[in-house]
């Protein structure tokens, strides 16, 4: 197990290796130039040259990867050119709110829709199927920018229940996580009710039910735990590009989370953060990763970790 | 001996598909006496798997329609059980032993637990008792008791039958049905299976239902036989009156097609023709277009069943009666 650990995250260096080239080449190539955008319009051509030299930009590009990667290796991911700040201490600011955001997001995801695609697997072709089927498909066809718009219109705007930006107060959490969480409660409605009813269908739970077990616990232990398997690889997947930012309904409802970020490093052309942000982002990835392998293999003992 | 534990009478079971209907079952007459092994032979799409998961009431609920007949189980019919009595008569009194032992097992759950929640179900054990009861049943049919805390994958397939004997055995139930038991095994593991079944049967008593295609399992492990052909029983007896003396041709047909070890090598012997199509079954006797003796009568009437003497039973126009 341990060793199987290292491996992935020697492995995981390797990936972080080559996301940093991509990283650093594409915020390069996208054009515009951060020292225009820190002076005032209308800046003397020196003015501009003193600031490129300032933040290192005269150098070749090479130099310019190579004193970064450095800064990386030393724990120090550089200073943001927008904000004057260390990366790492923006960083460190903004990524809870991602965590509060994602984690609920996976609890509106998860505690709807497990059952209720279990429930609906299992009941195939019944009103509940039906329903469940009906709102997996809404959720699916709603693009994140329309649900985030129909939802503040509704719940901020029309009743006046909730507040629609910003993260000061709990309340501020729910219109966010459940426009995130909606879709993929859908989906995971769909992939639990799948599950479901391969499994169902499978000789061994007709071997379950010749022993005199009952329905109910043949649905929710004996076929549950197969089912699970697909939710599980699922909401991984999820909580990873949940954490590496929900860009849009993070800047719909003003909520201060790396996707925020993100967009407005690139906005800003602030290199040194954008870099960063893709590097933790894709380290975030792949250990949530690790761990739904991990627990994946305690469900299904099918899948060796070696 | 002679009290009837089990009684099939007159079942017709269709199979409703989106494009046909399959007729499964019709009208299976059948009955099974204490203690008494019976073998219940016929090609694949005969209707024997139909047969068994009628017995526990366990055919799909989405396809299949039971048009007519019943089945008792000491008197009192399985299609009118409520579920409280359908789960303490499965796996406690009835058990069934699944002809894929790979995917008969549930590949998330640990041989053991697949054992022990029959003894805790059934016999209200504890979750310790339990556990310890499925490693002793496990070292009955062979498999160290350590193993109890693998997973089915971790076992080869003659070894996951023995772990599917061992928990249709743990209750020691009245009547075991054994659907092809030892086709998915090859050879040697079949000897070790049967081996191991006779000699559970007639130490616990056990009524068995043997369905097989495989003559040799039947005379090795039963007293009585059926022949099923297209959803009907066409011949029924001993094992040594019928095999001795086949009445139906269908029968014969089968006892023929067997390859024999001694005397000079001949071409195998083959049934003509196909088995009977259940979604287009033929008029009259379902056998009557592969049959050599058919008559005028075979292809407008279903021959009943008569008595050839008290061993011996057959549904054929062409059997002499009283012989």
């Amino acid at each position: 197990m341990l060793k199987y650990i290292g491996k992935r995250l020697l492995q995981t260096l390797l990936v972080l290796f080559i996301v940093s080239i991509f990283a650093f080449a594409l915020i390069h190539m996208a054009g515009g130039n951060p020292a225009l955008l820190l002076l005032p319009d209308g800046a003397s051509d020196e003015a501009i040259k003193a600031m490129e030299h300032e933040l290192g930009l005269d150098q070749p590009l090479y130099i310019q990867y190579i004193q970064y990667m450095i800064g990386v290796f030393q724990g120090d991911l550089g200073m943001s050119t927008a904000y004057k700040i260390p990366v790492a201490d923006i960083i460190a600011e903004r990524l809870p709110y991602s965590i509060k955001l994602t984690m609920g997001t996976v609890l509106v995801g998860c505690s709807l829709c497990i059952p209720l695609g279990i429930i609906a697997g299992s009941n195939r072709g019944k009103p509940v199927d039906f329903f469940a089927m009906f709102f997996a498909l809404l959720g699916n066809s709603m693009s994140a920018v329309w649900l985030a718009v129909l939802n503040v219109f509704v719940f901020s705007v029309w009743l006046g229940w909730l507040p629609s930006m910003g993260a000061e107060s709990f309340s501020n959490i729910i219109l966010p996580a459940l426009t995130l969480g909606y879709p993929m409660a859908a989906e995971i409605t769909r992939v639990g009710r799948s599950g479901m009813i391969d499994t169902l269908s499978e000789d061994y739970i007709t071997a379950t039910y010749a022993k005199g077990i009952s329905r109910r616990v043949v649905n929710w232990k004996y076929a549950f735990k197969n089912a699970l398997i697909p939710i599980i690889t699922l909401v991984g997947m999820s909580i990873g590009s949940y954490l590496a930012g929900a860009v849009v309904v993070e800047t719909v409802f003003a909520w201060p989370g790396i996707g925020q970020l993100t967009n407005q490093a690139v906005g800003n052309r602030d290199y040194q953060l954008v870099q960063s942000l893709l590097l933790v982002s894709a380290a975030l990835f792949t250990l949530i990763n690790l761990v739904v392998d991990i627990i994946n293999s305690l469900v299904d003992p099918r899948v060796s970790l070696e | 001996m002679d009290e009837k534990i089990l009684e099939i009478e007159d079942l017709v079971v269709e199979y409703k598909t989106e494009r046909a209907t399959v007729h499964a079952l019709n009208g299976v007459d059948l009955s099974l006496s204490k203690g008494e092994s019976l073998g219940l032979v016929g090609e694949s799409g005969a209707g024997k798997t139909t047969t068994a998961l009628s017995i526990l009431n366990l055919l799909p609920e989405a396809s299949a329609v039971i048009k007519s007949g019943d089945i008792r189980y000491h008197g009192k019919s399985v299609f009118r059980m409520n579920d409280k009595e359908l789960q303490s008569m499965r796996g406690g009194k009835i058990s069934m032993i699944f002809q894929n032992p790979l995917t008969a097992l549930n590949p998330v759950f640990t041989v053991g637990e697949q054992i022990a929640v029959v003894l805790r179900v059934h016999q209200g054990m504890s979750r310790k008792a339990a556990s310890e009861r499925a490693k002793e049943l496990l070292e009955m049919v062979g498999i160290a008791g350590y193993r109890i805390k693998d997973y089915p994958h971790q076992f080869s397939g003659g070894m996951r039958q023995r772990v599917g004997i061992a928990a249709g055995l743990a209750c020691n139930p009245e009547v075991l049905i054994a659907d092809e038991p030892t086709t998915a095994l090859d050879v040697t593991i079949q000897a070790q299976i049967l081996e191991l079944m006779k000699e559970l049967q007639t130490k616990y008593d056990t009524s068995l239902l043997m369905i097989t295609h495989n003559l040799g399992i039947i005379s090795e492990l039963c007293q009585k036989v059926a022949v099923m052909y297209a959803g009907r029983i066409i011949e029924y007896g001993t094992v040594r009156e019928v095999f001795k003396h086949p009445m139906h041709p269908y029968t014969a047909g089968l006892l023929n097609a067997l390859p024999k070890l001694e005397g000079p090598r001949e071409r195998l012997v083959a049934i003509p023709g196909r088995v009977a199509d259940p979604q287009d079954l033929p008029d009259g006797c379902r056998f009557h277009p592969r049959c050599e003796g058919c008559q005028a009568r075979c292809k407008e009437e279903i021959p009943p069943m008569v008595r050839v003497n008290d061993d011996h039973y057959v549904a054929c126009f062409g059997a002499k009666e009283g012989i």
